[in-house]
């Protein structure tokens, strides 16, 4: 494989990255923010809780592995043979984390000094796993602990609730972190397969923003990264139907007012399609349940909402999507009921087209807003990765996007009848 | 950070900070008070009165569609302890003019905006507007109830007020629901009257350049407000208890939360910060690396300082069956560094990590803000080259005497009910 390069460039605020396609297999961006004393990198895989599925090269069956394995590999990768990565990390200064949702687990650091060593310790760590049995063992205890803390947060569980509520099937309905039952399962011979199915260079990115020189970055790329051979990985996700589980689900937990979550389920598509689909979710939702609605204003005066409302970015990936608000409210059915008869009268008499067009300015500015931050524009790169869709397309979309395909999308595609509503009492 | 200041009033000091790297302009208004049970919630509720509506923008929906108009500017209120002090804050933030799409001032109008909801906000004869003070107050109410949604800051939040029992900075910062009930229209009207004239205030600029003339627009703002400021201590050390405070709250939880209070002040200024990081604020601090890391006990195990009430508060989540072995945990690495039992590489990672953090100050508008403001309510003044130069000098018997001057206080247990029955 041949390496490319292209500079994308932002026609709106002039910022530009580079966007590499590594001989190893790896994509690299990379932003050089002038003026900035922070650098953010992330090392990145396409693999996330709902990936359980797989084969490689054509194999003849489907590995399918325990739950909370992604998120179990995340913990155990920052060990290596001879040290862990903290340690090693407590040389430069930077500031290491990881985290894996539902499509990702992403390796990152933030520093200001010494920022060469410590992507070198990223790039190393990443490519270096090192599992036994007693390093497994040990991390069943801490991971447990995680468990057991995110099941006391209701805002945790009223939407992994809404999930269960929403899907059949798809592995989107299950913890990120698994079970203490799932991760019973999990050994070092499952966790090197995960490994070297999924944290191959062709599956991954490495996305770097700040005080960063590009030429430095690569040099270190160069040396660093370990060329590994497309392994054609497949994998399926279970028949999913278009139709919620449940349209009501309640729990229990100590809690304030009642908590809620409300989702509505929607078709998924893919690549372009799917995130025109994401703003056209987005825009019309946020016109008609935002603060600048008259829904708002109509349900903070009848008390039934409180300033904890607010409608959530669309919740999408491989599979599945859903578009979600939530908030609190001592009557969440009659805030549901209510979201409905808004919907139905929009999809009839059409809506607020002066609203509309402002949330499209709140999009613009958010966008801007976003570009001076260095870890924002860093993880914007890593998005750009996952989706596919190139850095700074977000203003071209934004733009095209027309009242009447909203109002369209609104009709065909959000449906009342299809959606599920989460909540928590005390 | 290019910092230029002007003064405005009695009392009142604009800092306007020039960073060209930056697209937007924010601005944030810091009103310091002394804190207490009389007027918490008050503050927590004007803020909120004076950020929702304004005279010129009446309801929410007319002040979200003013600043949606503004590109999604952003307008907040909030309120917050700095030891026996509150902080009552207003801000707002909206994209640099060269991002405006009709050549609108957009930065202009954000101070308008601003000072609009500050100087005349949605209220008559002495009074805030009936419906804007049902609405906020039933938030506050909720806000205070929803306390115990996070469970590790509720724990937080109920060992601290244990432990600084008597101290302004016990009392929650809504203060209680009980307070907001006896709070009315004109009450929190003549504590926002109070605030204006009474308060020391820091108005911050951060921008792509220089703002001297919004310094202009503060000045008339301020003009007719009578100004009687009134004096501020900044330091507030917390005194400790003679006997060692216990205390265990039962809960419906599934894992139980530790939080253990430690007070006393270090010898040498800053020693505490960097004793902090390698004992427990950091990923290769003591107690990640053995009560995490080596005993598996918790997912979390780390430590934070209350600075101005020369304070440690440490907490972890454990099994309830584990919770006196975290206890024991915790206090035996603290006694490893009060015997020197610490390694020299150990000491400067933790430099390391500290002057980290302090090198990349300033690349956000929020850090430019918290840098200048932290530098004027130091003792003394400190910016950024000082705490450099006082951290690299900082020696290895410095850290071994800030962990010597440490006490232990209060030991909280927030309890899980019935761990068994739940867990299996």
């Amino acid at each position: 494989m041949n390496r490319t390069i292209e500079t994308i460039r932002s026609e709106v605020t002039g910022e530009s990255c580079l966007h590499v396609r590594h001989e190893s297999g790896l994509e690299i961006y990379i932003m050089e923010m002038p003026g900035y004393q922070t650098c953010h990198a992330l090392f990145g895989t396409r693999y996330g809780s709902i990936n359980t599925r797989f084969r490689l090269n054509g194999e003849a069956d489907y590995a399918e592995v325990p739950n909370g394995i992604a998120h179990f590999l995340e913990h155990k990768l920052f060990e290596n043979e001879d040290c862990d990565a903290f340690a090693q990390y407590a040389k430069t200064g930077a500031d290491a984390n990881a985290y894996t949702s539902f499509d990702r687990t992403c390796y990152l650091f933030s520093c200001s000094d010494n920022f060469a060593q410590s992507l070198e310790i990223l790039l190393s760590f990443v490519q270096a796993p090192y599992f036994t049995k007693e390093n497994v063992d040990k991390e069943q205890g801490i991971i447990g602990q995680e468990i057991q803390m995110y099941d006391d947060e209701p805002s945790w569980k009223v939407f992994f609730n809404l999930l269960r509520a929403m899907y059949h099937e798809h592995p989107v309905r299950i913890d990120i972190a698994g079970t203490k039952e799932s991760i019973a399962q999990i050994d070092a011979d499952l966790l090197y397969r995960c490994y070297y199915t999924f944290y191959n260079l062709h599956n991954m990115v490495l996305s770097v923003a700040g005080n960063v020189n590009a030429q430095e970055v690569l040099e270190i790329c160069d040396r660093l990264l370990k060329p590994c051979e497309d392994q054609g990985l497949e994998q399926v996700f279970p028949d999913e139907p278009y139709e919620v589980r449940e349209k009501l689900v309640y729990d229990t937990l100590p809690t304030g007012a009642p908590i809620f979550n409300l989702g509505f389920k929607l078709k998924p598509r893919s690549g372009l399609e799917q995130v025109r689909a994401e703003y056209l979710a987005s825009m019309t939702m946020q016109t008609l349940f935002d603060p600048s609605s008259a829904f708002y204003q109509e349900m903070t005066e009848k008390g039934l909402i409180n300033s904890e409302f607010s409608v959530d970015a669309p919740f999408t990936g491989e599979g599945y999507f859903a578009v979600t608000c939530g908030g609190e409210s001592r009557d969440p059915e009659a805030v549901r009921d209510r979201i409905f008869e808004v919907i139905e009268d929009a999809k009839k008499n059409g809506f607020d087209r002066e609203g509309f067009e402002l949330i499209r300015r709140v999009g613009y500015g958010s966008m801007i807003r976003g570009c001076e931050n260095v870890e924002v524009n860093a993880t914007r790169m890593v998005g750009a990765f996952i989706t596919g869709i190139p850095p700074f397309s977000a203003a071209e979309i934004l733009a095209s996007i027309t009242y009447e395909e909203a109002l369209q999308f609104l009709r065909d595609e959000i449906n009342t009848d299809n959606a599920s509503l989460s909540v928590i009492r005390s | 950070m290019n910092e230029k200041e002007m003064r405005i009033g009695e009392g009142i000091d604009y800092i306007t900070i020039a960073e060209p790297k930056f697209k937007t302009n924010t601005i944030e208004m810091i009103f310091m008070m002394p804190a207490g049970k009389e007027y918490n919630s008050s503050y927590a509720l004007l803020q909120a009165l004076l950020t929702s509506t304004s005279k010129a923008y009446p309801t929410i929906n007319a002040m979200s569609r003013k600043l949606s108009g503004m590109y999604g500017a952003s307008l907040k209120g909030g309120s917050g302890k700095y030891g026996d002090m509150m902080q009552i804050t207003f801000s707002v933030c909206t994209i640099a003019n060269r991002y405006a799409l009709n050549q609108e001032d957009l930065l202009a109008e954000a101070a308008d905006l601003l000072l609009g909801c500050i100087f005349a906000p949605h209220a008559e004869n002495g009074a805030f507007s009936e419906q804007d003070f049902r609405i906020e107050k039933q938030d506050l109410l909720d806000a205070i109830e929803a306390e115990i949604n996070d469970k590790r800051s509720y724990a937080v939040t109920r060992a601290a007020a244990a432990a600084f029992e008597g101290e302004p900075y016990a009392y929650p910062t809504d203060g209680t629901k009980e307070d907001v009930e006896l709070l009315t229209p004109a009450s929190v009207y003549a504590v926002y009257r109070k605030m204006l004239e009474e308060a020391v205030i820091r108005i911050y600029h951060v921008g792509p350049e220089h703002a001297p003339e919004i310094g202009e627009r503060l000045k008339t703002a301020f003009a007719g407000t009578p100004r009687r400021p009134v004096p501020l201590t900044f330091r507030s050390p917390s005194p400790c208890h003679e006997e060692v405070q216990r205390i265990t709250e039962p809960m419906p939880v599934n894992q139980s939360k530790l939080v253990v209070v430690l007070k006393g002040d270090a010898p040498k200024k800053y020693a505490m910060n960097l004793m902090n990081v390698m004992f427990g604020s950091s990923p290769f601090s003591m107690l990640f690396m053995n009560v995490r890391e080596k005993l598996s006990l918790c997912y979390y195990c780390s430590s934070r300082m209350a600075g101005v009430k020369k304070s440690l508060l440490i907490s972890s989540g454990v099994e309830l069956e584990n919770a006196e072995k975290t206890t024991d945990a915790i206090l035996e690495q603290l006694e490893s560094i009060k015997n020197g039992d610490f390694t020299d590489d150990m000491l400067e990672d933790a430099r390391r990590s500290l002057l980290n953090g302090l090198h990349g100050a300033g690349d956000t508008p929020m850090s430019c803000i918290l840098w200048s403001h932290h530098r004027y309510c130091d003792e003394d003044h400190d910016g950024i080259p000082e705490m450099n130069e006082a951290y690299q000098k900082l020696t290895r018997q410095d850290v071994i005497d800030a962990a010597n001057a440490l006490r232990l206080d209060t030991i909280y247990l927030m309890q899980q009910e019935g761990a068994n029955e739940q867990n299996n």
